[in-house]
């Protein structure tokens, strides 16, 4: 293998840019100073979860406009820094996903973030760039002398008009739906890049998905024009927690037989896992080809093991599997490999 | 009772869609259908999953019955593994052929 040079390299901020290219009217979070607790977030319950009132309504002070609609505007940083449009350091663009329809996604690649105390509570302010002056005269966010910005990754939002009795259940009713377009959106955005990005496309990820971002930001609007809700939402709390979880008694021996290699990791499950998580996140064909892949693995599997175990020689079944169809061993040999008293039904038997 | 007619159809239709993609580049499923599919073939894998465990506890049925004779060892099937190439004239790239060759004549020497 050949050598790797490592050299040191010094990173240098981009210019905030002096005019920007996307207003409120697009994008709130990504044009305006918006700060967050770190230790509170928003989180799922389990489904079916009752709350009761004494915790009160999310965002309770926002009033659905005329129409009955709130507006949600959904962020999320990437894990990417994907590259700007002739030196624009933000910007929109209107994109078409097949099954969903056509959307505006904003994109900025200014954002800022400034952790800091205050009253005893940690908080992390985040902002374009080019509001950093403001950021440092607003005497609200009590900014300490000197504290320093750090640059983020691209940051995208979408919007999206829910409806709901109040703004808890708009938001609770439309989340998961938002969410799953915004990613489909992101990926529809991000293939486009690599198309364009050549032999560079390995700087960016494959694909994302909802455990790409640990968190999105939510903002949140009714009737007033001024005045938000707003929050970030962890789509598992383990993405946030600051305590590892710990594996308990056979798992811990179950993790150690897998990682010693006594037990084999079960990759046609692992198939499924990651064509499960490609149409969670709208990578619909992707999804679709590991699918049949897992399908075929296990059918093809099972057919040998079972033609080994009737006498079929191993040489015979090497020459024999490059002429062996999917379609034969699913329609043909399944049937006839089959005892009778097993029968497969949908629903009957899915793994949790 | 055999494999359910309308699970494995969905498996069909599964497989007919990945075939309109790979070959024509067509892609017509919406984000419902896929969660349908996705369903199906978690379905499919739980019900071969059972199979695979059925095979196996008749496996060993059958195993205690038949009382089997000891399997060739990984030394004696290489050792046979390389007679065979040494035959054949050395050929590369047949070392994964010439072991089940080998494997199959020790089972069927009764080895």
């Amino acid at each position: 293998m050949a050598k790797s040079p490592i050299l040191f390299i010094e990173l240098a901020n981009a210019e905030a840019q002096s005019k920007p290219n996307l207003n409120n009217a697009q994008s709130w979070l990504l044009t305006s100073l918006s700060s967050y607790p770190d230790r509170v977030i928003l989180g799922f319950g389990a489904p079916g979860l009752k709350k009761g009132p004494s915790l009160g309504r999310i965002f309770d002070f926002l009033k659905p406009k005329s129409d009955g609609f709130f507006e949600i505007e959904i962020g999320a940083t990437a894990p990417d820094l994907l590259p700007n449009p002739a030196d624009q350091l933000d910007y929109s663009v209107e994109l078409t996903v097949e099954d969903i329809g056509s959307k505006l996604l904003c994109i900025s690649n200014q954002m800022r973030s400034i952790h800091y105390e205050v009253d005893g509570q940690q908080i992390h302010v985040v902002f374009p760039a080019y509001k950093l002056e403001k950021l440092q005269k607003a005497t609200e966010f009590k900014l300490p002398a000197g504290a320093s910005p750090q640059p983020l990754r691209s940051t995208a939002t979408m919007r999206f008009a829910v409806a709901g009795v109040d703004a808890e259940e708009a938001l609770e009713e439309n989340i998961e739906r938002c969410i799953k377009e915004f990613t489909a959106f992101l990926n529809r955005f991000l293939a486009a890049n690599q198309m364009v990005a050549g032999k560079s496309y390995a700087q960016f990820s494959t694909s994302y998905e909802r455990n790409s971002f640990p968190l999105f930001y939510i903002l949140m609007q009714g009737a007033e024009a001024n005045v938000f809700g707003h929050g970030r939402l962890a789509t598992h709390a383990g993405h946030v927690a600051l305590n590892p979880p710990s594996y308990k008694g056979d798992e811990v021996l179950s993790l150690q037989s897998y990682l010693s290699g006594t037990a084999r990791l079960n990759t046609v499950r692992l198939m499924l896992i990651s064509a499960k998580s490609s149409v969670e996140s709208g990578q619909l064909q992707t999804g679709l080809l590991q699918l049949v892949i897992a399908a075929e693995m296990a059918t093809s599997q099972y057919i040998k093991a079972h033609f080994i175990a009737a006498g079929v020689s191993n040489t015979k079944w090497e020459e024999s599997k490059k002429e062996l169809r999917y379609s034969d061993m699913v329609n043909l040999h399944l049937w006839t490999l089959t005892p009778k008293k097993y029968e497969a039904r949908p629903g009957s038997s899915r793994p949790t | 009772m055999k494999p359910d007619r309308a699970l494995l159809g969905q498996l069909n239709r599964a497989r007919g869609l990945r075939n309109d993609f790979m070959h024509e580049g067509i892609f017509k499923v919406d984000r419902a259908e896929m969660e349908a599919l996705v369903r199906a073939t978690e379905d499919y894998l739980a019900y071969i999953d059972k199979l695979e465990m059925a095979s196996e506890s008749e496996q060993l049925t059958v195993n205690i019955k038949d009382a089997p004779k000891e399997a060739p060892s990984r030394e004696e099937i290489a050792i046979c593994a390389y007679n065979i190439w040494e035959k054949e004239g050395r050929p590369e790239g047949r070392d994964r052929m010439h072991w089940f060759q080998a494997e199959d004549q020790l089972k069927a020497s009764g080895r």
